[in-house]
């Protein structure tokens, strides 16, 4: 019984469980990348440099005769790595500030808020570039530097949540017999919250990677030699006369996981919050 | 005499905002990187070399001596020195602040001149052929890379057919060279702001054709166009035009990726040149910059936004 | 009495084809209208008195919308039949239109001066802007708008719900229609306002002479405003007679039901009583009649077998039911 109503939803959602399903072939190929990849990503091999897709190498050669199949699948690894924990970031540290902002009131409200003006006031690339060129090129500062971008979004929604529920009798007596309404608050910012929260971040994940891929294009993400994604792109540029397909096959990698947290979100967002727009 | 309260109260906030945004850079670009001498020093100087640098640069002094003296003078209109350059970083910017804005701003016209009849056409006929099309193209185009397109487009528009040039500036846009060297690179930027501007008017349009008021117009016995232009469509675009403010800013971001590709000389490229040539003076006042530019923006399009919506109080 | 009809609407029915199936909103829907009268289409929310409403002006978007059938006749001529453009000429001009809902009826980016001068322009040959203003400032003082002119460049949000549906009503008169459609047009508003906007539309009757459709379901407001009164239920028009022998005298189970259900001031009931039973699923109607399953006069092998039809039982008074022979 209960295997039929997933299966029909699953039938009824097909943009949903077209998205489900990149999500996992990704997943598998990040865990699995040892076992699937048929060389080393790192191994040169100098005698095939810039060969087409063949048997051997299914998505050919880079310029110094590296697998990009093999290349590709354990930049899965970091380009997953990075938007999920760059998104976890925002969301954890974003909406604690906004349900501190919320629930403290006043000046801490007041300074928390006009630090998420100030956040919001650098279009996100350039701040993320700015993080990094203080911090350095490293996985952590990359998702730093993008997570940052999240905190004002999650800190609003969890502080006007906050700021709804605190009205609310519930808190208002919790509060007149004198035990701490925080956690109550808390609870409850999270129960409401829970399905603009997750669509966010489903939404947000897929910026989030597009970010880091344009970080790593422009060389400010990770350093080289490192398997990534907008790196390959990057380095792949000067040959794109002669091996146009190492710039398509990265690329085109980064499309499809994009699309597929694209579509969850959209899917989530239509079921679970249809005011929402973004 | 609200609305000038009002104005004056967004043109008021600027400066503390400026000020805010020049603390967090202070702190990000002068306190966290350390010796900043020792980083833009060749690797293997002579201790007596880097000295001379921090003198030159005035390191030495303490950290608050330097913030003070840092604010106080981006408030004269000096931004400081480019180490690289070695010119007033001012007079760096101002030209490539101009090449980014008009790469921008042409962008974002062709963005919004394209995306809202687009929008608009998918949400009248809703559930057609046309509108599947378009939310799939939609769907696309907010998940593309940037540069993906950039070098498709390279390849194909500039390499294979020839027909425009791939890199630079061509002069001014009302040129004909000028015309041509901005086409490519302002298409690939409009088009990932395209697809959500197409999205937006569409959901938008489509929650005012449900509205009551599109009824009454009906019943009066309107054309169909009449009651979509008149009534429908000035309803459906406040939200898109809070949107393009934030929109701008997405794209001044972007740009960075655009004007490196397309070798734009804007400030986009400037930025990420004095990065990694780590020249600290210069990406503070890039940086400061565009969070300037994008604040102003963003106040300009609240403005247009009051004008359109006459329900909005001043507060 | 045997003046012919104004409007007439001749077993209407209506589909609504949705993702979930389909919804038979209007089944059989047949009733009057003469010159200069007051129909009150009285029955519960979601019977398809709003949707009977919206075809007349051809105003349901189809899809999911679909007339399957019947005919519409306004003096003498098949709406259904006209063309896009034809019924364009209808709109506003000879049948007007007022909604539920004052506050959301009004567009609010554009000002009361402007959506009121719009059917005028449209249906009016007026030479200049100025006698269109004049025509705009006149009928919305007519409505009681005080101080017409100076409120011209005014948006709705300054205006209260009372006052909106004034503008609404002023903009549905601007062209003197033969036939003014309400739908509801009190429920949204308070009591006091109701009773203004009551004695408004019953003033129009006298002086302009139009005829109205009251779409209402309350039977308060329709015995005080309504000559002639036809009761929907699921879809159907179950009763159509004289506002006082349908008030007084009910005929069919449902409209007995419904006027013992509400409270009343001329008539002594020791208690009210709810009608047991919902309302029908309009994707699942009862077979025969559709009040059967809370009919408490139902007749065992007859009611939830045989579709009753409308049987005349004096001149002018109709009842389906099978109480009332076959």
């Amino acid at each position: 019984m209960q295997k039929r109503e997933i299966l029909d939803f699953f039938t009824k959602n097909r943009s949903m469980s077209v998205g489900i399903s990149i999500l996992l072939i990704y997943l598998i190929a990040a865990i699995f990348a040892p076992l699937l990849s048929p060389h080393d990503p790192y191994e040169q091999n100098l005698d095939v440099r810039l060969s087409g897709p063949s048997r051997e190498y299914p998505f050919g050669t880079d310029q110094f005769g590296r697998c990009v199949f093999s290349r590709i699948l354990y930049g899965a690894r970091i380009s997953i790595t990075i938007g999920i924990a760059a998104v976890l970031f925002g969301l954890i540290i974003g909406s604690g500030l906004g349900i501190i902002a919320g629930y403290r009131g006043g000046l801490t409200d007041l300074v928390l808020m006009r630090l998420m003006d100030v956040l919001m006031s650098i279009p996100a690339l350039i701040l993320a570039l700015a993080v990094v060129a203080a911090l350095g090129r490293s996985i952590p500062n990359m998702i730093l530097a993008i997570g940052i971008n999240a905190l004002p979004l999650f800190a609003r929604l969890s502080r006007s949540s906050v700021l709804s529920i605190r009205t609310m009798e519930y808190i208002e007596a919790s509060e007149a017999i004198g035990t701490n309404s925080f956690n109550i608050i808390r609870y409850h910012v999270f129960k409401n919250c829970f399905s603009p929260l997750l669509i966010f971040s489903t939404l947000h994940t897929a910026s989030a990677i597009l970010m880091a891929a344009a970080l790593s294009f422009l060389g400010l993400g990770v350093p080289p030699p490192t398997a990534e994604w907008g790196l390959m792109t990057a380095e792949a540029r000067v040959y794109l006369r002669q091996a146009p397909y190492l710039v398509i096959f990265p690329s085109m990698v980064i499309l499809v996981l994009v699309l597929g947290f694209n579509l969850i979100g959209d899917r989530l967002r239509d079921m679970l919050d249809p005011k929402l727009r973004f | 005499m609200r609305m000038k309260k009002y104005i004056l109260k967004r043109l008021l906030w600027i400066v503390p905002l400026i000020f805010l945004v020049q603390t967090l850079l202070f702190l990000l670009l002068t306190v966290i990187p350390g010796d900043i001498a020792v980083l833009i020093a060749t690797p293997n100087a002579p201790p007596e070399t880097i000295e001379a640098l921090r003198e030159e640069l005035g390191l030495e002094r303490p950290l608050i001596v330097q913030y003070i003296d840092y604010v106080t003078s981006v408030f004269r209109g000096d931004l400081g020195k480019s180490f690289i350059f070695r010119l007033p970083v001012s007079e760096i910017l101002v030209g490539r602040l101009i090449n980014s804005l008009e790469l921008v701003t042409v962008g974002m016209m062709i963005a919004v001149v394209a995306g809202i009849p687009l929008g608009v056409i998918a949400a009248i006929k809703r559930d057609s052929l046309y509108d599947r099309f378009i939310c799939t193209g939609v769907l696309f185009g907010i998940s593309v890379p940037l540069f993906f397109i950039e070098l498709m487009t390279i390849l194909i528009f500039g390499l294979y057919l020839g027909w425009f040039p791939v890199s630079q500036r061509g002069g001014p846009i009302w040129t004909v060279e000028g015309l041509r060297h901005i086409i490519l690179p302002a298409l690939c930027l409009a088009s990932i702001c395209l697809a959500m501007i197409v999205r937006l008017t569409r959901s938008s349009m489509l929650d005012v054709l449900s509205e009551d008021y599109i009824l009454t117009a009906r019943s009066k016995g309107l054309k169909e166009r009449v009651v979509i232009v008149t009534h429908a469509l000035k309803n459906a675009l406040i939200p898109v035009v809070t949107v393009i403010g934030l929109q701008y800013g997405f794209l001044f971001g972007n740009t960075v990726v655009t004007e490196v590709i397309f070798d734009w000389p804007g400030i986009g490229r400037l930025t990420y040149e004095s990065i990694i040539m780590r020249d600290f003076p210069l990406i503070r006042g890039a940086v400061l910059c565009i969070a300037l530019v994008f604040i102003v923006i963003n106040l300009l399009v609240d403005l247009i936004y009051l004008r359109l919506d006459p329900r909005i109080e001043y507060d | 009495m045997d003046e012919k009809p104004l409007l007439e609407v001749k077993n209407l029915s209506v589909n609504f084809y949705i993702r979930h199936g389909v919804v038979n909103a209007v089944t059989d829907a047949s009733f009057k209208i003469r010159k200069n009268e007051i129909l009150g289409l009285v029955g519960e929310s979601g019977c398809g008195k709003s949707v009977t409403a919206l075809s007349i002006l051809r105003l349901l978007l189809e899809p999911p919308a679909k007339i399957m059938g019947g005919r519409i006749l306004y003096k003498g001529e098949d709406l259904l039949e006209k063309t896009e453009k034809e019924i364009r000429e209808i709109r506003g001009k000879e049948i007007s239109m007022i909604f539920q809902n004052p506050l959301s009826s009004l567009n609010p980016v554009l000002t009361i001066g402007f959506q009121v001068s719009e059917p005028i322009i449209l249906h009016q040959n007026l030479k200049n802007d100025e006698e269109v203003k004049r025509r705009t400032v006149e009928i919305l003082r007519q409505m009681g708008i005080p101080e017409a002119e100076k409120r011209l460049k005014e948006y709705p949000h300054a205006f209260s719900g009372g006052m909106r549906q004034r503008t609404m009503i002023a903009m549905a008169l601007s062209c003197n229609p033969s036939l003014l459609i309400a739908d509801e047009p009190t429920t949204s508003l308070d009591v006091t306002i109701q009773l203004q906007i009551l004695k408004l539309m019953r003033n129009l009757r006298r002086d302009v002479g139009s005829s109205i459709l009251l779409i209402t379901h309350d039977f308060g407001v329709a015995a005080q405003l309504c000559d002639t009164i036809a009761v929907m239920y699921a879809g159907e028009t179950v009763e159509y007679g004289s506002a006082v022998d349908v008030l007084k005298d009910p005929k069919h189970p449902y409209t007995k039901c419904l006027l013992r259900s509400i409270p009343r001031i001329d008539v002594d009931i020791e208690r009210l009583e709810p009608i047991k039973g919902s309302v029908p699923n309009a994707m699942n109607l009862p077979d025969g009649c559709r009040f059967h399953p809370r009919c408490p006069y139902m007749i065992e092998d007859t009611c939830e077998k045989i579709k009753p039809e409308a049987r005349q039982l004096t001149e002018g008074r109709l009842v389906r039911c099978h109480l009332y022979g076959r």
